[in-house]
C-alpha cells in the first residue's frame, strides 16, 4: 500500500449534502471557483469542479461550516484529479489541508465530528 | 547478559541479512523477558542507521503492546531523517491503545516543520479514534473561557463514556466556574455515587467560598477605615493563619506601602475565581496603599462581587440538585436523609439547598417533603422555590399551602406560582373558579388568567359571570381575553356588546378580537353587519384594528363573507379619513381572488367611483393602487387587449425621440412627457427599457434644451435608473439646470418601480458557479434561471425575460461583466438590479463597475447567507427608501 493511498483514508470522510467551497489556485489573482463538496475530512476536502487541476498544486480553500460565523479558510494541495466522464465536465477532486486558519487539525476534526456525525 | 547479548544477536544477523530471524528472535525475547528486551532494543534504537531502526520499529510494531509506546516516541523525537521520522510516525498511528494518544500530543513541539503535516494527520486519526481523551483534553483547554469547555461537555453529552465520570469527578472541584458548572451538566445527566461524593466536597468548597465571598463583599462596600484596620479585616475573612513572624513582615511591608506580595497571599484565602480576583485587586490594592480608589474601579469591584455571589449560589443550587438527580438513578434511598445531616443547622442557605436537591431527587419522599415544606413554612423565598420545585413532580391532590396562596391577595409572586401549580396539575378548577369571585381585582385577573392558560373549562361559567358592565376594568379585559380560548356562539354574544363605548379603547379592542377569533362560525358576519349598521357612529375608530384582524386571519376561507360585505369596505373607503383604514381595505381587496361576475362588477364600479373623488395634479399611491385593482378586474371581465393598443402608442412615441435631434427631439420628448402614463408601460418591459435608454441618452445630450426637457421627462416617469443619472448629473450642472434637476429628485420613485425581488438571472462561465448560486437562492424562496455562456445569457435576456435582478460574474471567457452589463443595457434587455461577483480586489475594474451603475458588489469568496442577504437588503431598501 502506498504512502498516498494511505493518507487519503487517514480522516474519517463526512457526506456533505449542500456544502460549497471557493478554491483559487495559491498565488493566483484569477477568479475564486465554486465548487460543490461531496465529503469532508479534518485531511481534506473531496469536491467536483468543472475544470481540472494539476496534482500538488496548492489552492486557496474558503469553505462553510453549520454554526460558523466565518468562512473556514485553508491551504490544501491537490492530491487527485479525476474527470467521472469525457462527456461531462465534471472533475472529483481530492485536496489535502495544508493548514486551517484558526483551527488546528485536531479541533476541526472534533467539529466535524460533532456535526457531520 | 541479555542486554548486550540481545543487541548483539540483531547486529549480527542484521550483518547477514537475515531480518526474518531478527523479528523471530526479537518476539522470542519479548516473551520471556520483556523488560530487559525493551531495554536493550531502546539502547539499539539510538546505535543503529535511521533504515534499520524503522525495520526494528515495524518488526516491534507486529506485539504493538502499550508498553512499547514511551519506546516508539523516543526514536520518532530522536530521529534526524526527515523521511524516517515521518515513516515512524505513519508506522505510530498502528497503535490501538489510548496510551498512544498522550504520548503522541507530547513530542508535538519536538517535530519540525517537514513532519508537522505527517504528525497532525496522524494526531488527528488518533483523536478521532480516542475522541473521549480529545474531548476531556479540550475540556481542559477551556479553563477561563466557557464557550471552548461548554463545546467540548455538549460533545460529551452527545456520546457518552465512562471515562467522563472520574474525569469530571475531579474537574469540578477545580477553581473555575466554567468546568464546575458544565462537569456539572454532565455528570447530572451521566454521574454515578462516585460524583456524588465528589459533589459533597464541591459543595463544602462552596459553602467557604460562598461565606467568604459574602464577607468580602461586605468588606468592599462598608468603610475601610486606615489599611492596617482594613488589613486586619480582610486578614481574618481570608481565615489564614499566620506566623508571628510572618505577620510581622506584613505589617512592615504595609508601613512602606509594599501591598502587592502581601495582597496576593491574603487573597488567596478567599479562593476567588481567577477574574473575579483579577478584577477586584486593583481596589483592594488601593484600599491597602491608603489610596482613593477611582470610581470605576469601586463600581467594578462591587459589580464583580455581585455576580459572582450569585455565580456561586447558582452552582450550589445546581450542586445539590444534580446530586438529588443522581443519587435518585443510582437509587440511593438514603441520600436526602445524609443531605440533611451534612448541612449545617446554622447554614443560611440550608432550606433553599434541602429544597434544591428535592427538586432534583424526584422520589415520592421528595415529593412528600416538598409539600411538607409548602404547608408549613411561612418564608415566601422558601414557599416560592418549593413551589418551583413541585413543578418537576404530579400531584393527586392540591397541597394545603397551595390552595391557601392561590387566594393570596397580599403576595403576588406566590399567588400566581400556587395557580400555576394547578394549572401544571391539572387540579383545582373549583379553586381557580372561586378565586374569580374573590374581592380582590389582582387574584380575580390571576385567576382569568390561569384559567385561560391551562384551558379550565369547567370556569367558563365563572368567567362569563364577570362579563358585566360594572366590574373593574382590568377584571373585564382579562374576562374578555380569557374566554377567547373557548370558542363559540356564546362567546360571541357575549363579548360583542363591549365593542362599543362607553368602554375602554383597550376592552373594546379586546373584545373585537375575542367576537373576530372566537364568535364562532357567524362570527365575523355578525361583526361586519355590526359595522355596517353603525355606519362609523361609534364604532368607527374600531374599522381599522377589524381590517387588520381580517388581513392577518385566513383570508381565502373568509372571502365569501367579505364580498357579501364589500359595499361596507367601499363605502368605508371613501367615509374614512384615515390612510392606513384604506390601505388596509386596498390591501384586502387586493389580496383577494374573485372569480364571480356579479362582485367584479360591484367592485370595479365601486372602485370608479372612489378614483372620482381624487383630487390634486398628480396621482398619489392610493389612486394608483384604485385604479391598478378597477383596471385587473376590469380586465378579468373584459377580453378586450388594452396592453397592445398602450404597446404601439409607446413605440410611436420613442420612435420620434429616437429618430430626432436638436429641436424636433425636444418635441418628441416633450410629447413623450405629455403622454406617458406608468400603464404604458406596465404590461412593456421591453418598452420600459428603451424608454430608459433614450431618456437616459436625451440626459447626456449635447443640446441644453433637450437635456432639459430630458429632466422634465424623467420626472415625470420616476424611475430608479434615471434619479440615479439626474443625481449624477448634479455635480456638473449650475443655474436653471441644477434647479430642474433638483426638482426632479424631489419626485418620488413611482410605485409601479418599487417591488420586491423575485426573480434572479444568475450569469458565470462556471457552471458549479450558477448551479450551487442557483440552488442556494432558490432554497432562499427566489425564482432563479442561469446561463454559462454570455451570448446566450444575452441572448435570454433580450427574449424579454423580466427578472427582477442580475448576479453576475465579472471574469469570464466570452466576454466580462462590464462589457456583458454594457451590451444588455444597448439592448434594453438588462434587469433593473445588478450585484456583480467578482474576485477583484483591483480599484480601477470595482471603479469600472461603480461608474457603469450597479446596486451590489460581493467579493469572492463570500459566504451564501450574505449573498442571500444582501439581494433582501437590496429588495427591501428599495420599498423603505421610497
Amino acid at each position: 500500500m502506498s504512502q498516498g493511498s494511505e493518507n487519503r483514508r487517514a480522516f474519517e470522510r463526512f457526506h456533505s449534502e449542500m456544502s460549497i467551497c471557493w478554491i483559487r489556485p495559491v498565488g493566483e489573482e484569477g477568479d475564486f471557483l465554486l465548487a460543490e463538496i461531496t465529503n469532508i475530512s479534518a485531511g481534506g476536502l473531496l469536491f467536483q469542479l468543472d475544470y481540472p487541476m494539476d496534482h500538488g498544486r496548492e489552492l486557496d480553500v474558503r469553505f462553510e461550516l453549520p454554526q460558523n460565523d466565518e468562512l473556514v479558510e485553508a491551504v490544501a494541495v491537490v492530491r487527485h484529479c479525476k474527470q467521472e466522464n469525457e462527456q461531462d465536465h465534471v472533475y472529483f477532486m481530492g485536496v489535502e489541508f495544508k493548514s486551517v486558519k484558526n483551527y488546528s487539525i485536531p479541533v476541526l476534526m472534533a467539529y466535524l465530528e460533532a456535526l457531520y456525525k | 547478559m541479555q542486554k548486550n547479548t540481545l543487541k548483539t544477536k540483531i547486529l549480527d544477523l542484521y550483518a547477514v541479512g537475515e531480518t526474518d530471524r531478527i523479528s523471530e528472535l526479537i518476539e522470542t525475547s519479548l516473551g520471556q523477558l520483556r523488560d530487559k528486551t525493551i531495554t536493550a532494543l531502546e539502547s539499539l534504537l539510538l546505535e543503529v542507521d535511521g533504515k534499520f531502526r524503522l525495520k526494528l520499529l515495524e518488526m516491534l510494531m507486529q506485539d504493538g503492546a502499550a508498553d512499547l509506546i514511551p519506546l516508539f516516541i523516543n526514536s520518532i523525537r530522536h530521529e534526524k531523517n526527515t523521511l524516517y521520522a515521518k515513516s515512524q510516525i505513519l508506522l505510530f498511528r498502528e497503535f490501538k491503545h489510548q496510551e498512544a494518544l498522550p504520548a503522541l500530543l507530547s513530542i508535538e513541539n519536538d517535530i519540525d516543520t517537514e513532519q508537522r503535516p505527517t504528525y497532525q494527520r496522524v494526531l488527528g486519526r488518533m483523536l478521532s479514534q480516542f475522541s473521549e481523551q480529545f474531548y476531556m483534553s479540550e475540556f481542559r483547554s477551556g479553563y477561563g473561557n466557557r464557550r471552548r469547555t461548554k463545546f467540548a461537555a455538549d460533545m460529551m453529552l452527545r456520546s457518552p463514556h465512562p471515562d467522563y465520570i472520574p474525569f469530571l469527578n475531579e474537574q469540578i472541584l477545580q477553581n473555575d466556574a466554567g468546568f464546575r458548572q458544565e462537569g456539572l451538566r454532565i455528570l447530572q445527566e451521566l454521574g454515578d455515587g462516585t460524583s456524588v461524593e465528589q459533589m459533597f466536597t464541591l459543595l463544602s468548597k462552596l459553602r467557604i467560598q460562598r461565606d467568604k465571598g459574602r464577607a468580602l463583599d461586605e468588606l468592599i462596600r462598608g468603610d475601610h477605615g486606615d489599611p492596617n484596620a482594613f488589613f486586619s479585616k480582610l486578614n481574618q475573612m481570608a481565615g489564614l493563619n499566620w506566623s508571628e513572624e510572618q505577620l510581622e513582615q506584613f505589617s512592615e511591608s504595609l508601613a512602606r506601602g509594599e501591598v502587592n506580595d502581601l495582597l496576593e497571599q491574603v487573597m488567596g484565602g478567599f479562593l476567588l475565581f481567577e477574574d473575579v480576583h483579577r478584577k477586584i485587586r486593583p481596589l483592594l490594592r488601593d484600599r491597602l496603599s491608603g489610596r482613593v480608589s477611582s470610581a470605576f474601579d469601586e463600581s467594578r469591584a462591587q459589580q464583580t462581587m455581585t455576580e459572582y455571589l450569585e455565580e456561586l449560589e447558582q452552582l450550589l443550587h445546581q450542586n445539590v440538585t444534580s446530586m438529588g438527580t443522581i443519587s435518585q438513578r443510582v437509587e440511593d434511598e438514603m441520600f436526602v436523609r445524609r443531605m440533611e445531616q451534612y448541612l449545617p443547622l446554622n447554614d443560611p442557605d440550608r432550606d433553599r439547598l434541602l429544597i434544591s436537591t428535592l427538586a432534583g431527587f424526584q422520589s415520592d419522599e421528595a415529593a412528600d417533603l416538598l409539600v411538607e415544606y409548602v404547608n408549613t413554612v411561612d418564608d415566601p423565598a422558601l414557599l416560592a422555590l418549593s413551589m418551583d420545585a413541585l413543578t418537576h413532580f404530579e400531584a393527586a391532590e392540591i397541597p394545603r399551602g397551595v390552595e391557601k396562596h392561590c387566594e393570596d391577595d397580599q403576595n403576588a409572586i406566590l399567588r400566581r406560582k400556587a395557580m400555576n401549580l394547578l394549572g401544571e396539575w391539572g387540579l383545582g378548577e373549583n379553586l381557580i373558579a372561586r378565586a374569580m369571585e374573590n374581592p380582590s381585582i389582582a387574584v380575580r385577573v390571576d385567576a382569568l388568567q390561569t384559567a385561560a392558560k391551562f384551558h379550565f373549562e369547567g370556569t367558563y361559567g365563572q368567567m362569563r359571570k364577570l362579563l358585566k358592565p360594572n366590574v373593574p376594568d382590568s377584571v373585564l379585559l382579562a374576562a374578555v381575553e380569557a374566554v377567547r380560548v373557548f370558542p363559540g356562539e356564546h362567546t360571541g354574544k357575549a363579548v360583542r356588546p363591549f365593542i362599543s363605548p362607553p368602554h375602554s379603547l383597550k376592552i373594546r379592542q379586546s373584545a373585537l378580537e375575542t367576537a373576530f377569533e372566537a364568535g364562532g362560525d357567524d362570527g365575523l358576519d355578525t361583526l361586519l353587519k355590526m359595522f355596517n349598521q353603525d355606519g362609523g357612529a361609534k364604532l368607527g375608530d374600531l374599522a381599522e384594528s377589524l381590517l387588520q384582524l381580517i388581513l392577518n386571519g385566513d383570508m381565502v376561507g373568509y372571502q365569501d363573507i367579505l364580498l357579501k360585505h364589500k359595499e361596507y369596505f367601499l363605502d368605508l373607503f371613501v367615509k374614512s379619513n384615515e390612510p392606513a383604514v384604506r390601505n388596509r381595505i386596498l390591501q384586502m381587496l387586493e389580496n383577494m381572488e374573485i372569480s364571480e361576475e356579479y362582485h367584479l362588477r360591484t367592485l370595479v364600479s365601486g372602485l370608479q367611483k372612489i378614483m372620482r373623488t381624487f383630487k390634486g395634479q398628480g396621482e398619489n399611491e392610493e389612486e394608483y393602487r384604485c385604479r391598478k385593482l378597477a383596471e385587473r378586474l376590469e380586465n378579468l371581465t373584459k377580453t378586450r387587449n388594452v396592453a397592445a393598443q398602450r404597446t404601439r402608442l409607446l413605440d410611436s412615441l420613442l420612435d420620434a425621440v429616437e429618430k430626432h435631434q436638436g429641436f424636433p427631439k425636444v418635441q418628441a420628448l416633450r410629447k413623450l412627457g405629455q403622454n406617458y402614463r406608468a400603464d404604458l408601460i406596465s404590461n412593456h418591459p421591453l418598452g420600459l427599457q428603451r424608454m430608459l435608454t433614450l431618456v437616459g441618452d436625451a440626459l447626456d445630450d449635447q443640446t441644453t434644451e433637450v437635456r432639459l426637457q430630458a429632466i422634465a421627462v424623467a420626472s415625470k416617469i420616476r424611475h430608479p435608473r434615471l434619479h440615479k443619472i439626474l443625481r449624477s448629473m448634479t455635480d456638473k450642472h449650475s443655474g436653471a439646470a441644477l434647479n430642474a434637476l433638483n426638482n426632479a429628485l424631489r419626485t418620488a420613485i413611482d410605485p409601479l418601480f418599487i417591488k420586491p425581488i423575485k426573480s434572479v438571472f444568475v450569469m458565470d462561465d462556471s457552471r458549479y458557479v450558477t448551479k450551487q448560486l442557483s440552488k442556494v437562492l432558490a432554497q432562499a424562496g427566489f425564482e432563479v434561471d442561469f446561463e454559462t455562456n454570455a451570448h446566450l445569457g444575452l441572448a435570454r435576456l433580450n427574449r424579454g425575460e423580466g427578472f427582477d435582478l442580475l448576479l453576475l460574474d465579472y471574469i469570464m471567457p466570452e466576454m466580462d461583466g462590464v462589457e456583458f452589463l454594457k451590451k444588455a443595457r444597448t439592448k434594453e434587455s438588462a434587469p433593473e438590479r445588478v450585484i456583480v461577483i467578482t474576485s477583484t480586489r483591483n480599484q480601477e475594474e470595482l471603479r469600472e463597475f461603480l461608474n457603469i451603475g450597479i446596486d451590489g458588489l460581493m467579493l469572492k469568496p463570500f459566504k451564501m447567507d450574505d449573498l442571500v442577504q444582501r439581494i433582501r437588503d437590496l429588495s427591501n431598501a428599495v420599498q423603505q427608501s421610497h
